[in-house]
């Protein structure tokens, strides 16, 4: 594992440690064994290499960790960035020797922590106060005394960090995340959902997004391997709405399409965690278990008379062949609707193309060829939307043109690999200025010459 | 625009294009030689050579090409826009020609040089041959070189020379002279349109160089270049076909190959000389299988099963005969129906199934649009034939209860009842029932007449479990009745109002009765219902010895003797105004039907119209109808006084 995994790993696990806690009691088992966990990941790394601290940095709001910026991690642990930031620090130092009882005392303060505190001095006699004796905090990132490192010397650079891609997206990709993840956790503690959250999250992607999704698709390409149930959601919620958008449907209509594709699998949480992520092949009886989740899903958000039909027909129904096989099995007389088609379109070619811990992403034209081989899985009129909507590069894919160019997908186009692109680097592969990026819709007649060479992938 | 070959000290070439063209054919011309020609290749399977058919396109091709009155070949060359014939364009502005350009890309044919000596034969077996040839290789973009045999002298076919290498036109001077080609052709035209071609011609050189630029082209050539125009063509063409050998050779990334097979395609269709690229062509072929346009596309290891022009097909064909798919709108309420109860079928008991059923209630509060009421009477009786009554159970009340605000329920029901097995009217037999007795109802009497016939023929076999389901019902449980279910009361649903009395429903005892005095059962002994002032206990059993023996429409023994019982006991008791009572004639004539010699002794008492031990007296409708009740006695016995 390397550095940057593992620090990715950790963030994961802080939020998730995090979020245990404020449901539950410091002597929970999911509490403890969160502290457990992190605090034997962390000795063993340090034994590993021999090193005697471990520092997780924050930023100008990103998580970065041995000069690297750790995107994936910044979108998926907001809960970790916001309590690091109510804690007016620049990141945390994990010391050698680190116990079980240091990494639940930082639970303890990050699930009691309301307000800001006043700087670090109080912080940091918050956490000797609950006990924390071998994690420290560290100085914010503007101060001269950061604990962090850059490859990249500071002044050059302007004391200042690139900014990654779509930067104000960030947070409203973050928002997505952390809805889907509340309402998995809540859904497996039996407690009410919130889901008017979940629709006022997806007006703000609406609104963020101005028409146009590919900022926020580029941001789907970093993995979740601990919570990918989770960014699983998202991403289906994000090709639903962009599907939608692309066939003209108004924006009332894309919020429940949003929210239905972020609750679609919530019936996952009720499945056992070692049935759900097991990474071998499932038993005949733990398929059947697994089976279960569109009923529990819908069951769970009937519960809740604000989820709306819609939410309540995406969970059920998303894994419904359009043959009328998969599950679960219904009766002759039942009816579907093209929606649920639409989001079971999503669902599968999200599952194809996303990285997984069990294997690597499918291109968009491989999972189109696996789509259409599988006769009478799709609403074919719902598949056809899908790819013309999607194109063989989808929105936010990055491709090299045969001209040595690179550039960024911004629109499928009425060819499914003539999509309207944005210029990012010149054949020589030196940046264009944000500023003189041209648009190129490879349709137009003017651009006949011009090809797609390659999708590339990071 | 300085010319290149000033630049580098050089005599400028004339262009290899303008060569290539043959003899020059106006415009008109060579839109009318291409269009026969496409003809041609469409009838030339069907019908021979000297077929009228076959003979007029061949000879409208020919006649268009000799126009000029020139006695040299005339080249038609195959382009990536179209044609060009005798150096004028010819755009595919027609099927027919269209297909002649497929047909001939497919076969890699860049060009047929016709001479002017050509006959309709001769062109007849040219497209015989060559159709034949495409025939074979199918569909694919096949870089392949063709065997064709039997072709007339006057006619030459040239292929597109890919994957073999003509070492005598890799020359420096032959690209350069492409270029300036190129570049010579576009004099004369708007600086714009020049800056264009010439940005195009560095771009897509430039960018075989940009591939190469790791060293290799340095390397070989001892020398780095710039990406200009002018730095590009100073590359000597076998220095360039020797860097791009050394790429392929230490496996350079499929990417860059990639690339570069892009890049040597626009090289083609801008300059339109195949030797000009034919250096990189050449190397390129040789490569691997992997840069034919049409095979196995890679893509970061990727490996596709289909080219895009098959997935596209295959997408197409991917139930081809599926409506649109329009932009979708919210979920109809058919579908949330079919969850909702498929969550009910699957629940078991324990499960939060009030929570479900609330919930399919709540979805049933708005009315129903057309689809939806068909889709529900499909779905009842569907469940109904299931022998599922839970499930039907839950789902009926809450319909019925929308479709009462358009009095619309009693017709579905009447409908979802037609033709209905056995087992499903046995499912729907205590909906039917409630409908019939609920005040909401408001049915239509024939509506009300069609469903008593359907209660009558489902009313087959034990009945307990159907009234025990009908109880559950809001006819029961909300204890409203309404009137004509009174009125008179139906045989059919004597069960269901003996069921009802039994378990003392009510207000139902107190409008049964109502109902019988009104109209009572033609039985002997039933208008002892008359005497009843209030539905207490010995009213409830009467009420339901009537109702059985009303069933069968056949007064029992223990019914008469009852009714003879309750009749002269409440007549003997009528004192003072009691007697005046309008049922009490009623009365009497009934007990005159079942009259033992005890009752008609006071029967008459009555006719008499006095008793001076208890004093009474009886009014005279009561005398009368004492009379008449007596009738069979007086003719029986003469005068009775």
């Amino acid at each position: 594992m390397t550095d940057t995994t593992r620090a990715e790993d950790l963030v994961a696990r802080l939020c998730g440690g995090i979020r245990h806690r404020r449901m539950y009691f410091s002597s929970h088992p999911e509490v403890q064994a969160s502290a457990r966990v992190i605090a034997l990941g962390l000795r063993a790394f340090l034994d590993e290499t021999g090193r005697e601290f471990f520092f997780l940095g924050l930023a100008q709001g990103r998580l970065v960790h041995d000069g690297r910026l750790l995107v994936g991690s910044t979108l998926l642990g907001r809960r970790l960035v916001e309590f690091l930031e109510r804690l007016r620090c620049g990141g945390l130092l994990f010391r050698a020797g680190i116990e079980d009882s240091d990494v639940l005392a930082l639970f303890d303060v990050a699930a009691g922590l309301g307000a800001p505190t006043a700087g670090l001095e109080e912080s940091r006699a918050l956490l000797r106060a609950a006990g924390v004796r071998r994690i420290e905090l560290s100085p914010p990132y503007e101060d001269a005394g950061w604990l962090g490192q850059f490859l990249y010397d500071r002044e050059e650079s302007g004391g200042r960090l690139e900014k990654p891609e779509a930067d104000d997206l960030v947070p409203v990709y973050q928002s997505l995340f952390d809805t889907v993840d509340v309402a998995h956790s809540r859904a497996a503690a039996g407690r009410s959902l919130d889901v008017d959250h979940a629709r006022s999250v997806v007006e703000g992607l609406l609104a963020a997004a101005r028409g146009g999704f590919t900022d926020i698709l580029r941001l789907v390409r970093y993995p979740d391997y601990d919570t990918y149930t989770v960014g699983h959601s998202v991403r289906v919620a994000l090709l639903a709405v962009l599907v939608g958008n692309r066939l003209g449907c108004e924006s009332s209509f894309l919020t429940e399409l949003g929210a239905a594709g972020l609750m679609h699998d919530v019936g996952k949480a009720k499945i056992p965690e070692e049935i759900l992520y097991k990474q071998g092949p499932l038993t005949p009886d733990e398929r059947r278990i697994v089976s279960q989740h569109p009923c529990l899903g819908a069951q769970i958000l009937l519960e809740h008379r604000n989820a709306g039909p819609l939410a309540v027909a995406s969970a059920f129904g998303h894994h419904l062949r359009h043959d009328r096989r998969g599950y679960p099995q219904t009766e002759a007389w039942a009816a579907t609707s093209r929606v649920t088609a639409l989001v079971q379109v999503c669902d599968v070619f999200e599952a194809i193309t996303a990285v997984r811990p069990y294997k690597g992403a499918q291109p968009p034209r491989r999972a189109y060829e696996l789509m259409v081989a599988d006769a009478g899985a799709y609403d074919p009129g719902a598949l056809r939307a899908f790819v013309s909507a999607m194109g063989l590069y989808p929105p936010g894919s990055r491709v090299a043109l045969a001209t040595g160019e690179r550039a960024v997908v911004l629109a499928a186009g009425r060819a499914i690999d003539r999509p309207t692109l944005r210029l990012s680097h010149a054949a020589g592969g030196e940046e264009i200025p944000e500023v003189d990026r041209p648009t190129i819709d490879l349709g137009a007649p003017e651009s006949a010459t011009l090809s797609i060479a390659s999708l590339l992938v990071d | 625009m300085a010319k290149t070959g000033d630049a580098l000290g050089q005599r400028p070439v004339s262009a290899p294009a303008a060569a290539a063209g043959g003899a020059p054919v106006e415009a008109d011309a060579a839109a009318r030689a291409a269009t026969a020609l496409a003809r041609l290749f469409l009838v030339a399977p069907l019908y021979p050579a000297d077929h009228e058919r076959s003979r007029s396109a061949a000879d409208a091709c020919l006649d268009a090409l000799r126009d000029r009155g020139s006695i040299a070949a005339v080249q038609l060359e195959v382009v990536r826009a179209g044609f060009r014939v005798g150096g004028a364009p010819v755009a595919l502005d027609a099927s027919p020609l269209e297909r002649l350009h497929r047909d001939l890309s497919a076969l890699g044919i860049a060009r047929l040089e016709i001479d002017a000596a050509a006959t309709p034969e001769d062109l007849h077996r040219v497209a015989t041959a060559l159709l034949e040839a495409r025939r074979r290789v199918g569909s694919t973009h096949a870089f392949r070189q063709l065997e064709l045999d039997g072709l007339p002298g006057s006619i030459r076919v040239a292929q597109r020379e890919f994957g073999r290498r003509t070492s005598d036109a890799t020359s420096a001077a032959s690209v350069r002279a492409a270029v300036e080609g190129v570049l010579e052709a576009c004099e004369g035209s708007s600086e714009e349109t020049q800056a264009l071609v010439r940005s195009a011609l560095e771009r897509v050189f430039g960018s075989v160089v940009e591939t190469l630029c790791e060293g290799r082209l340095a390397r070989v050539a001892g020398q780095t270049f710039g990406r200009s125009l002018d730095d590009v063509l100073a590359i000597g063409a076998a220095a360039l076909r020797s860097a791009m050998e050394d790429l392929v050779a230490s496996g350079g990334d499929s990417t860059d190959l990639q690339g570069l097979f892009g890049a040597a395609e626009k090289a083609l269709a801008v300059a339109n000389d195949r030797e000009s690229v034919e250096v990189m062509l050449s190397v390129l072929r040789k490569s691997s299988d992997e840069l034919r346009h049409d095979a196995e596309p890679r893509i970061d290891g990727a490996r596709y099963e289909l080219s895009v022009e098959a997935l596209g097909a295959a997408l197409e064909a991917y139930g081809p005969d599926a409506p649109a798919f329009v932009p979708p709108g919210p979920v109809d309420r058919c579908e949330e129906l079919s969850i909702l109860l498929h969550l009910l079928l699957a629940s078991a008991p324990g499960d939060d199934r009030e929570k479900i059923e609330a919930s399919l209630g709540a979805c049933l509060a708005r009315p129903l649009d057309g689809a939806e009421t068909s889709f529900l009477g499909n779905t009842v009786r569907a469940l109904a034939a299931r022998g599922d009554s839970r499930v039907v159970d839950c789902l009926i009340p809450p319909l019925v209860r929308g479709l009462r605000q358009e009095r619309a329920a009693g017709d579905f029901l009447v409908r979802i009842s037609a033709a209905a097995s056995p087992g499903e009217l046995d499912a729907l037999w205590p909906h039917l029932a409630n409908e019939l007795l609920v005040a909401e109802a408001r049915l239509d009497p024939r509506v009300r007449e069609d469903l008593e016939g359907r209660i009558g023929a489902a009313d087959q076999g034990p009945r307990e479990v159907r009234i025990e389901r009908l109880l559950r019902l809001d006819a029961a449980t909300s204890q409203r009745f309404a009137a004509e279910a009174f009125d008179p009361p139906p045989p059919v649903l004597f069960p269901v109002f003996e069921a009802f009395v039994a378990r003392a429903i009510p207000g139902f005892a107190e409008a049964l009765l109502a109902g019988f005095q009104r109209h009572p059962p033609s039985l002997p002994g039933a208008e002892a219902v008359l005497v009843f002032r209030d539905a207490g206990a010995s009213c409830r059993s009467f009420l339901i010895a009537l109702l059985r023996d009303g069933r069968v429409e056949r007064a029992s023994e223990p019914l008469e003797g009852v009714a003879r019982r309750i009749l002269a006991t409440e007549l003997a008791g009528l004192r003072g105004r009691d007697a005046a009572a309008d049922w009490a004639p009623r009365a009497i004539v009934a007990l005159g039907r079942i009259a033992t010699p005890t009752e008609r002794s006071l029967l008459r008492e009555i006719r008499r119209g006095f008793r001076i031990w208890p004093p009474r007296r009886w009014p005279r409708p009561c005398r009368e109808a004492a009379r008449s009740a007596l009738a069979p006695d007086r003719r029986e016995h003469g005068s009775l006084e």
